[in-house]
């Protein structure tokens, strides 16, 4: 057992938690997304928001947040259809793959770790992460769930580390890094329940990942 | 006999108040950052009016900008990157001295551990493309100071920089006479970049079907997500009230 402290939290309004806070704030949604996202309720106590689940200063409204606009971003949010966008089905698939939601101080060196079946999230993820960002990591932790690593070395160009383990060869490998960018792309494009500076925030982020995580650069710009 | 606690422990402290002090415009800056990230049905309302603020005296606007970044903590990248959206907000010329130095300012080497989970320098490169965006817009209407700007920028050393520079410059009036110089600006082995194409994400590649994707042996949850609305708590879940 480790014992951290809540780091500085940024501005509630300019990482989205205030706008998403309250949102999450719902007992209905609570006694769904709970079980539907396989939280590991021993791993949320202690500190973690167990028993304060509405304040966002804690890891899991800030985690619910993120699950919140996954969920609810599509204009007609309660179709999940595989043949659809991705920012409709992206709920599902992190649902589908999560198999049981750890919350842990961690030791700086991750954010997110995937291993033997559950998805750990470390005090990175909630506080140094913008809701959107959030809602990336679980997409791409969730396809490292699904059984795909990353299978090649960061360009010469990238802000990743030139020469480092941890890119995706191509767009079309269909990894974690392209899961998570066609989301906040999705989400830039068409999210809706939310404003444009947040949609703003993912469009930055996924041209990031689209111009550094990949051995090949896919060609586009957002 | 208590039960041995599972998982770590994690202790609330209290955190400092942001954008302090008596900056002339801080007040109205702080009221522009809220409209420009509120929610709710006013959201459009409060967000039009935020721009309006950030316009309505774009010159001491600016001056509270800057010196709320000054004053932000390096590690609160949201807030950062929160001024510089509000910045990129000001239709005035104005605005270009911050945005460039914001732009062109030095990358800190990476401080994260594993940099594939959380990057510094990817925080901050965003922070920074943010800056270059909105100086290409104002390069797109002509304005040749935001264009010899952009120029300077497609110098930087960060990949992202570069390219939304030369994103911008290609998009300005110049674009033509602009290009073999760029040419010789960008190493060879980069000159993808010119091949880049601004895309809706309909026409990018998509995922050709997910469920190929699904971890083996997965259990599908059945209960459909509620509608939004509010209701009671059941007696095993974390209380929401």
């Amino acid at each position: 057992m480790a014992n951290c402290t809540v780091p500085d939290i940024a501005d509630k309004n300019t990482t989205g938690d205030s706008l998403y806070g309250g949102r999450i704030c719902d007992q209905t949604f609570v006694d769904w997304a709970w079980p539907a996202y396989k939280f590991n309720s021993e791993y949320w106590k202690h500190g973690f928001g167990f028993d304060d689940v509405c304040n966002t200063d804690l890891p899991a409204a800030r985690t619910l947040a993120a699950i919140w606009l996954l969920n609810y971003s599509a204009e007609d949010y309660m179709n999940e259809d595989w043949n659809n966008s991705c920012l409709h089905w992206a709920c599902r698939y992190v649902r589908e793959q999560v198999g049981d939601l750890r919350s842990m101080c961690g030791d700086g060196t991750y954010i997110a770790y995937t291993t033997g079946g559950h998805i750990e999230l470390y005090l990175g993820c909630f506080y140094s992460k913008d809701v959107p960002g959030r809602a990336e990591t679980l997409m791409h932790e969730s396809r490292h769930q699904g059984g795909k690593p990353h299978d090649a070395t960061f360009p010469s160009w990238s802000g990743f580390g030139a020469g480092k383990t941890g890119a995706d060869s191509t767009w079309d490998y269909e990894g974690a890094w392209m899961y998570g960018a066609l989301y906040l792309w999705w989400f830039y494009a068409e999210g809706v329940r939310t404003t444009p500076a947040i949609r703003e925030l993912a469009r930055q982020r996924a041209q990031y990942v689209i111009d550094n995580a990949f051995a090949t650069h896919p060609g586009y710009v957002i | 006999m208590d039960r041995p606690q599972v998982g770590d422990q994690l202790q609330k402290r209290e955190s400092p108040p942001r954008l302090a002090g008596a900056l002339t415009h801080a007040a109205r800056l702080q009221d522009a950052l809220s409209g420009l990230f509120a929610g709710g049905e006013d959201a459009q309302f409060r967000y039009d009016q935020a721009v309006d603020n950030l316009n309505r005296d774009p010159e001491h606007m600016m001056v509270a900008i800057a010196a709320a970044y000054g004053h932000c903590p390096v590690t609160d990248y949201p807030q950062r990157h929160a001024l510089v959206a509000a910045a990129s907000h000001i239709t005035d010329e104005g605005a270009l001295p911050f945005l460039s130095s914001v732009a062109l300012s030095e990358i800190p080497p990476e401080a994260a551990k594993d940099p594939h989970s959380f990057s510094t320098v990817a925080e901050e490169t965003i922070i920074r493309m943010s800056a270059v965006d909105s100086i290409a817009r104002h390069a797109s209407r002509g304005l040749q100071l935001a264009i010899d700007l952009l120029l300077r920028c497609v110098e930087s050393p960060a990949f992202s920089i570069r390219r939304a520079a030369v994103t911008g410059l290609m998009a300005s009036p110049e674009a033509q006479r602009l290009r073999p110089r760029l040419e010789t600006l960008i190493p060879k082995e980069q000159h993808f970049i010119f091949d880049l194409k601004k895309v809706s994400v309909r026409d990018a590649i998509q995922v050709k079907d997910p469920t190929r994707h699904l971890a083996e042996g997965y259990e599908p949850f059945r209960e459909q997500k509620p509608r939004i609305r509010g209701s009671e708590p059941k007696g095993d879940r974390p209380k929401a009230k």
